[in-house]
């Protein structure tokens, strides 16, 4: 009975043990309460169960009916079940539902979704409950640390921005020895299966394999599996709207793109056709995970065919460089008339949803990244303008209405809401109605706050309630709110996801040889917005999210396609105005001017009023705003040039396409020295891939690399395009050569090495041995 | 032109685009007559290019005449021929004062060495004294007699040959004279393929007659001075001459490549990066032109002679044995 005890206690502590790994998967820690209780349920009851002499099936019914009941508790989910079973049970079944979907939906660590949680709890009580009758009652130690590494191992597969590898292996390795140790020191006269030393290490090794082969246990991984210490991959999930909230969210702002344009434009991943009650997704209504029409995919490296003919468009070119994204997904100007650069070969262009990425027809996800960091392409794309005119002349054909009207359910509040919004604008033509629907989100009359920090939109009231009472959230809200109330009343729209045009950093130049202005996209750019299909016109670009930092191009009836941000348009029309004769303008940009000499000229007179002399005063406050403004000055100067400073050091080590090249040819040496792949000495760069290429370690095909390489390295002329391609290209050969050497011939490198200079030294020796 | 604070100045662009179709004009018209012997072909260009001469030294039958010629004629430009013999004077080489009885005066006509190409055929048969006055000639791109100096064409190029095989009756190149040569070159026996074919072509027509001229001298001058452009970056500079060096240190070497071979093998790689269209020197063309540029250079030590080391053999050693730069 001792020992009964003290293998229960092990087990507890080799489940606390586990929770580390667990962080990974959830922002914060509070899944852990309800896990824990969940384990320390299934134990509990199991150990009482062994004592009271009841068999395992009594011990599974009573701790399943003990979690049943604790769970609307533990999950904070429902009224209890006092308040009505059947009502509890039917919100247990939704969450479960919800929680599926979100494991397909989220991307790691995701929130502690109740319905996420949900998983968690069970898996824990479900592995404690197993764990304690293999061990305790069973006695086959080894065979029940394969339950509890297999709980262990499956969160590894999400990578962690700061990988804790010790807190994470250690207690856990630490618990199971001495659980191992209690159980051959404790042994009675339990028969063992088999002998533990030999049986130990190929159940840890079963256990490892099971845990690392089953992350689809986890948010958002597909498919694929893999073991990940360290913090080299990201997940993604299939569907592009997931992962906006998650970039907004980010811990930091970072740089993903690049983009050199003549005007702004929107950058679009995809447009979303269905809503399914929880979120938009990508193609037809029903399917749930999305296949594209084999018929309506085209090659990208031809001129690609539009999703909807539009009459009225203006071509515009893009050029865009990759800093920091990985996504099968490529941002586009829309839409897309042809794409130029090496990613061309390896896309695919669909118009149904309008996007252009790596679809592999296999069922492997993830296998290829559609641009990564260092991709760069160039866009042609024919920008939609039609004229207010044009599109409040267009007809709908009642197909077009039904194809894109579809909705999972009736939301009959948000249709009359709509429809009180219409009529209050006085809107009939479908153009006006969106405006208006529009003005209603961006405008005081909605009273909506723009606020990233809110609750995940999900669950079935999520929605109405947003629209209906909280009125706080952010792109995705907006958008999915706006995309169901147009399609609720008839009018055939959509979400389209992607990135706003971003920070204008430097503008055109074309005597500096910079013909085209460059904006920087950051994650803050991550956006979600609305499109509704105007046949003969394509689908046009609203925007319901009211943000307030002119970030977005927001369109009015007398420009549906704008090309400035509000800021710069209120700049424009202040302008204008202040070109006609205008009286007020006058003192307005006065009383600006003084204000902050004002300031100072009255503390000055506070200080120097009892002191001095009337006459010494006015004297004394000319120099002391002069001291201030200089101080000021000075102030704004340091502030201002380690900005610069900043910006301009950015500017040098990612701009120089030579040391970029360079960077590039430095990462292929070191990774193939990794592998004992080394460039010998007196190899040129052409030399060493053409031998790389002839003993197959990388593709055929890269002399053009070498080419570049070279010019970088010996002063050549550099073209800049050519160089960000060989970037990719180095990289990518880099990837090849680690990849394709053996790790077995990997972990012996440092033998050959060794024994290379052995012989090396032996034949020095050797020469000068017989020279004398 | 070659130091790396030089990156940020803004370039004078280089012409390559024109060079580089001169120069495949040439190279294709060459290559109409001499089969399956393109490397041959553009190495025998390099000199031309290069303000520099060339030795081309194989066995009789091979083609060396022949590569001359069509060199030669493929450019709008002045060829000469001067068949080296014992007897051949020095003054048969670079013209004679002559008294013009009708004028009572002297007038000087020059010899075969005034024009923009001359081939010296078996130079190894003539005397040591009418060798020095043709190489004499190649150096200082002048010839003086009786007082008065005559400045030589432009370009300006020897191509000499000579057989290594038959020594009887001849008078080897002095090795201070070979360095005179910017390049040495083999032809080598051709591939069966090619052998074939020059055997049906050959015995029918007379392949020389239906070349023309491709350019013309301005275009070459032109060339000449676009390559001198062409960049050498700091560790290219530093390579080439770690390579120079180390001849001077190897092991079978009695004495190694002088300065001057520094130079020709700099002036050299220049054109090989123009021909191939670039504008910049990388080390894989130094690798491609020292076992053609230094060879003829080197004064090997007796027992590696008699070992059968050849000065190639060095080369290759010392090549394979430098850390080529990378960046």
């Amino acid at each position: 009975m001792r020992r009964d005890g003290l293998l229960t206690l092990l087990l507890a502590l080799v489940l606390l043990a586990i929770v580390p790994a667990y962080d990974r998967v959830f922002t914060d820690p509070s899944w852990r309460a309800g896990a824990l209780t969940a384990a320390a349920i299934g134990l509990l009851v199991a150990a009482i169960a062994r004592r009271a002499r009841l068999p395992s099936v009594a011990a599974l019914v009573l701790a399943g009916a003990g979690l049943i009941a604790a769970l609307p508790w533990l999950l904070g989910v429902g009224d209890g079940w006092g308040a009505g079973a059947g009502e509890q049970l039917e919100v247990l079944r939704l969450t479960l539902a919800d929680g599926w979907l979100a494991l397909a939906e989220q991307t790691a660590p995701s929130e502690p979704l109740a319905g996420l949680r949900l998983l968690t709890i069970v898996a824990w009580w479900a592995v404690a409950l197993l764990s304690h009758e293999v061990v305790v009652r069973g006695g086959h130690i080894a065979a029940g640390l394969v339950n509890l590494t297999i709980l262990w191992a499956v969160p590894l597969a999400i990578p962690a921005a700061a990988p804790d590898t010790l807190l994470l292996v250690v207690p856990f390795l630490l618990t199971c020895g001495l659980l191992l140790l209690a159980a051959v020191n404790t042994r009675e006269d339990t028969p063992q299966a088999i002998p533990l030393p030999a049986s130990g290490l190929a159940l840890l090794g079963i256990a490892i394999a099971a845990g690392t082969a089953s992350p689809w246990l986890l948010p958002a991984h597909g498919s694929d599996a893999w073991l990940n210490l360290g913090s080299t991959a990201t997940a993604r999930g299939y569907q592009p709207i997931v992962d906006i909230s998650n970039r907004l969210n980010a811990p930091e702002e970072r740089e993903v793109l690049r983009v050199r344009s003549s005007q702004r434009t929107y950058l679009r991943l995809a447009g979303l056709d269905t809503f399914d009650g929880a979120t938009w997704r990508l193609g037809p209504p029903g399917a749930q995970s999305f296949r594209p029409d084999p018929a309506r995919l085209f090659p990208a490296d031809q001129p690609l065919p539009p999703e909807e003919p539009a009459a009225s468009t203006q071509v515009i070119e893009v050029d865009v460089e990759v800093l920091e994204l990985e996504n099968i997904y490529v941002p586009l100007p829309y839409q897309p008339v042809e794409v130029l650069g090496p990613i061309r070969d390896e896309m695919v262009w669909s118009t149904q949803g309008g996007f252009l990425a790596t679809w592999d027809e296999a069922e492997e996800v993830g296998q290829t990244v559609g641009i990564r960091q260092g991709s760069a392409y160039r866009v042609l794309a024919e920008r939609p303008t039609p004229s207010f005119a044009d599109l409040d002349a267009v007809g709908f054909p009642p197909e077009v209405v039904t194809a894109h009207t579809q909705l999972p359910r009736d939301y009959p509040e948000l249709g009359a809401l709509a429809e009180e919004v219409y009529a209050a604008a006085g809107a009939t033509s479908v153009i006006e109605r969106a405006l208006a629907l529009q003005g209603w989100f961006i405008g005081p009359d909605g009273g909506f706050t723009y606020d990233l920090d809110v609750p995940a939109l999900r669950g079935e009231d999520a929605l109405t309630t947003f629209v209906l009472e909280d009125r706080v959230g952010y792109c995705e809200y907006f958008a999915t709110a706006m995309a169901v109330m147009l399609r609720q009343t008839g009018i055939p729209s959509r979400v389209a996801v992607g990135f706003l045009p971003g920070e204008r950093v430097t503008s055109a130049a074309p005597e500096a040889g910079q013909p085209l202005d460059e904006y920087l996209v950051t994650t803050g750019d991550a956006h979600a917005w609305v499109e509704v299909l105007f046949p003969g016109y394509g689908w046009v670009t609203f925007e319901p999210t009211p943000r307030s930092d002119d970030a977005h191009l927001l369109p009015r009836a007398d420009d549906l396609a704008p090309l400035e941000n509000e800021a710069e348009r209120a700049a424009r029309e202040a302008e204008e105005a202040e070109e006609e004769p205008s009286e007020a303008e006058g003192p307005a940009s006065d009383v600006d001017a003084p204000d902050p000499l004002d300031l100072p000229e009255e503390t000055d007179q506070g200080l120097d009023g009892e002191e001095s002399a009337a006459a010494a005063d006015a004297e004394g406050t000319g120099w002391s705003s002069l001291l201030l403004v200089v101080l000021a000055l000075v102030v704004a100067a340091g502030w201002a040039l380690p900005t610069a400073v900043r910006r301009r050091r950015r500017q040098v080590s990612s701009r120089d396409p030579r040391s970029a090249v360079l960077a590039a040819q430095r990462r292929l040496y070191a990774g193939a020295r990794r592998v004992g792949l080394d460039r010998r000495d007196h190899e040129t760069a052409r030399e060493v891939l053409a031998r790389w290429e002839r003993e197959g370690w990388i593709d055929r095909g890269h002399g053009p690399v070498a080419e570049v390489v070279q010019a970088a390295a010996f002063d050549g002329e550099l073209d800049p395009l050519r160089a960000t391609a060989a970037v990719a290209t180095l990289d990518e050969l880099t990837t090849q050569l680690t990849g394709r050497v053996h790790r077995r011939a990997v972990v012996l490198v440092p033998l050959r090495r060794a024994s290379a200079a052995i012989t090396r030294a032996w034949g020095v020796a050797r020469q000068q041995w017989r020279q004398r | 032109m070659s130091s790396t604070e030089q990156l940020d100045a803004p370039r004078p662009p280089i012409d390559l685009p024109a060079v580089w179709s001169t120069l495949q004009a040439i190279e294709g018209n060459i290559q109409r007559v001499i089969r399956g012997k393109d490397r041959v072909v553009r190495l025998a260009l390099t000199p031309l290019l290069a303000e520099g001469h060339l030795l081309v030294e194989d066995v009789p039958g091979v083609g060396k005449t022949l590569l001359a010629k069509a060199l030669a004629r493929s450019i709008d430009c002045s060829v000469s021929r001067v068949q080296f013999t014992p007897d051949l004077l020095p003054s048969d080489v670079t013209g004679v004062t002559v008294y013009a009885p009708d004028t009572g005066s002297f007038a000087f006509r020059p010899g075969p060495v005034f024009a923009n190409i001359v081939l010296g055929d078996e130079i190894n048969r003539a005397g040591p004294k009418t060798q020095s006055a043709l190489l004499e000639a190649m150096e200082e791109r002048t010839v003086t007699i009786d007082g008065t100096t005559h400045q030589l064409a432009r370009p300006f190029m020897v191509i000499a040959t000579q057989n290594p095989i038959e020594l009887e009756g001849t008078y080897p190149l002095p090795e201070a004279q070979r360095d005179r040569f910017l390049m040495r070159v083999a032809i080598g026996y051709p591939h069966a393929d090619d052998e074939l074919e020059i055997v049906r072509t050959h015995g029918a027509q007379d392949q020389l007659e239906e070349l023309t001229p491709v350019c013309d001298t301005a275009s070459v001058v032109h060339a000449i001075r676009t390559i001198r452009e062409v960049r050498v970056s700091e560790p290219i500079e530093r390579y080439l001459i770690a390579v120079c060096r180390a001849t001077r240190e190897h092991h079978d070497v009695e004495l190694g490549a002088s300065p001057r071979a520094s130079l020709a093998l700099i002036r050299s790689v220049r054109v090989t990066a123009a021909i191939a269209g670039r504008d910049h020197v990388v080390p894989d063309d130094v690798k491609l032109l020292a076992p053609h540029v230094l060879p003829h250079r080197l004064i090997l030590r007796p027992n590696a002679e008699l070992a059968g080391i050849t000065a190639v053999d060095v080369i290759t050693d010392v090549l394979s044995g430098m850390p080529v730069p990378t960046e």
